[in-house]
């Protein structure tokens, strides 16, 4: 466990963290969300999506 | 929303209430890697689980152990077997995830596993396969770094 004592941060993240739960079906729609809604500056759009 | 946090021990707490209900489970993305001894940060948990009414049950009674409270539609989520269920209002965070991208079975995935005490945790294979298939620009980043720590984590564990 010491090494992994400092291996998690949580720093509130916007939109994601905005809401308390959410499920998506499918991974496709949680990607297809991800791209649409959260802030680029948070990498979890896909690369090839610009 | 209350503040969210997670704390190392709370994954030795949530593997210790999983295992008390029975859940199958296995840790996956970089929090798994982490536990492996990679050296990086992440902000959430994310735990890969089989499509099976019984585990989601159990899993159910797990989260509320825990101290997670759920709404309708989430219980049922979960329930049904939804691919992912994003918990960010419990104790930390949380990731519920059914059919990670780049693993073609939860079944395959346990066959691979590491354990580690008491974390079942994905192959570091899985691990990537999964980044990799993402392609999200912040998986990408870590994919190589992964790889290499892959590379020396296994050399260790020669003999």
């Amino acid at each position: 466990m010491t090494r992994i004592k400092y291996g998690f941060c949580h720093v509130h993240k916007p939109v994601l963290d905005d809401v308390a739960c959410r499920s998506f079906a499918t991974m496709a729609e949680y990607r297809a969300w991800c791209e649409t809604n959260l802030p680029a500056y948070l990498g979890y759009r896909r690369s090839t999506a610009r | 929303m209350p503040e969210s946090k997670f704390i190392p021990a709370q994954a030795e707490e949530l593997a210790t209430v999983f295992a008390e209900e029975g859940v199958d489970y296995l840790f996956i993305g970089k929090s798994a890697a982490i536990l492996l001894g990679y050296p990086d940060t992440s902000q959430d948990v994310d735990v890969f689980l089989p499509r099976s009414r019984q585990n989601a049950e159990r899993v159910l009674a797990a989260l509320a152990k825990l101290g997670f409270t759920l709404d309708a539609m989430t219980t049922m989520s979960i329930l049904t077997g939804s691919e992912i269920v994003l918990l960010k209002g419990g104790p930390f965070a949380l990731d519920l995830i059914h059919a990670p991208d780049g693993i073609e079975s939860f079944e395959a995935a346990k066959a691979r596993r590491i354990l580690v005490g008491k974390f079942p945790i994905a192959s570091l294979e899985d691990i990537i396969a999964s980044k990799l298939a993402t392609g999200r620009e912040k998986d990408s980043a870590d994919v190589r770094r992964l790889e290499q720590f892959k590379d020396e984590y296994l050399r260790r564990k020669q003999p």
